[in-house]
């Protein structure tokens, strides 16, 4: 029985997976929408990994991360934009897991998400002043935080409306209700 | 699964907010020292290609690849006057003066920095001196 719940949670880690790279794939043919801050997106991949957060272990979770920039580096993009994505995909993971303790009483969804999307930008941030080796590029910060708040909030009210539907898995209803407690 | 917003989220939201204001802070107290010539270092793919001082009117185009942008110097300010790259924000960003301040364009991997040349560590330790001696 535990065997079949591993399988369904390892099934459902590879469609989180796919619908994550397609979900990247999608945000880059669209035009900058926040024209004024360069490097702001939207995160629509965070969807993704808020989804994993509510419904997986935490080691899925970095598994499934891990695999999602890698592959994605893999299909379209190269070394700088691999090494930008993985240091923002994993400290906005970190973050948002460290926020979680607050999950069902103090925050919601969508604060969550809204940390992801700042310490996301944060990271890349870091990245960029470090390759240009000049920190005066952190003057940014502010503006990407509040194009992170609004990001954020987005992506949290998308796997907001999203969840319910995953009600149908047996594993995922367990932890849903736990977590709601 | 009923849920609104709870007020943790706005809580931390406006907390992540005011510290992201925290390397303004820091950077901004750096240059505060007088009396040394402002020049704009500029650096393309994190290679400095030229340095250029904001005392005198010029104009100075650099292009590869391609890649073109033109730099405007007048009235010890300096700005990008134009670039061919596709989101224009270095060109909005208009004009540039003090030492600190920054002109980017990320598809040209172009950076302008201001900085003061001779940050004279002179000056600096008489600086750090005069603190120690009446904090």
């Amino acid at each position: 029985m535990t065997n079949k719940q591993d399988l369904r949670q390892t099934v459902f880690l590879g469609i989180l997976c796919a619908q994550g790279i397609i979900l990247g794939i999608v945000e880059q043919s669209f035009p900058p929408i926040f024209a004024f801050a360069p490097g702001a997106k939207i995160g629509l991949t965070n969807i993704v990994t808020m989804i994993a957060l509510l419904t997986l272990p935490f080691n899925d979770c970095i598994i499934l991360t891990f695999l999602r920039v890698t592959l994605s580096a893999l299909i379209s993009g190269t070394l700088s934009t691999f090494i930008y994505a993985f240091l923002g995909a994993f400290l906005s993971l970190f973050a948002m897991k460290l926020f979680m303790i607050f999950y069902p009483r103090f925050m919601s969804i969508i604060g969550i998400s809204i940390v992801g999307g700042i310490i996301h930008n944060l990271g890349q941030l870091i990245i960029a002043s470090i390759v240009a080796q000049s920190w005066y590029i952190m003057l940014y910060l502010p503006v990407l935080a509040v194009m992170g708040i609004i990001s954020g909030f987005m992506v949290g009210a998308a796997s907001y409306y999203f969840l319910p539907y995953l009600n149908t898995f047996s594993f995922v209803k367990n932890k849903l209700f736990t977590s709601e407690r | 699964m009923k849920q609104k917003i709870k007020i943790g989220d706005i809580l931390v939201a406006a907390l992540l907010l005011i510290l992201s204001f925290i390397p303004f802070y820091f950077l901004k107290n750096h240059n505060k020292t007088n009396n040394s010539q402002i020049i704009a270092v500029i650096k393309v793919n994190n290679h400095q290609i030229k340095e250029i001082p904001l005392n005198q009117d010029t104009t100075w185009t650099y292009s590869k690849n391609g890649h073109s942008n033109t730099l405007q110097v007048k009235n010890n300010k300096i700005r990008m006057l134009e670039a061919n790259c596709k989101d224009q924000v270095c060109v909005r960003e208009g004009w540039k003066k003090a030492a600190g301040q920054t002109i980017v364009c990320l598809p040209h991997k172009f950076l302008v920095e201001i900085k003061q040349t001779n940050p004279t560590h002179k000056n600096k330790k008489m600086n750090f001196d005069h603190t120690l001696v009446n904090p």
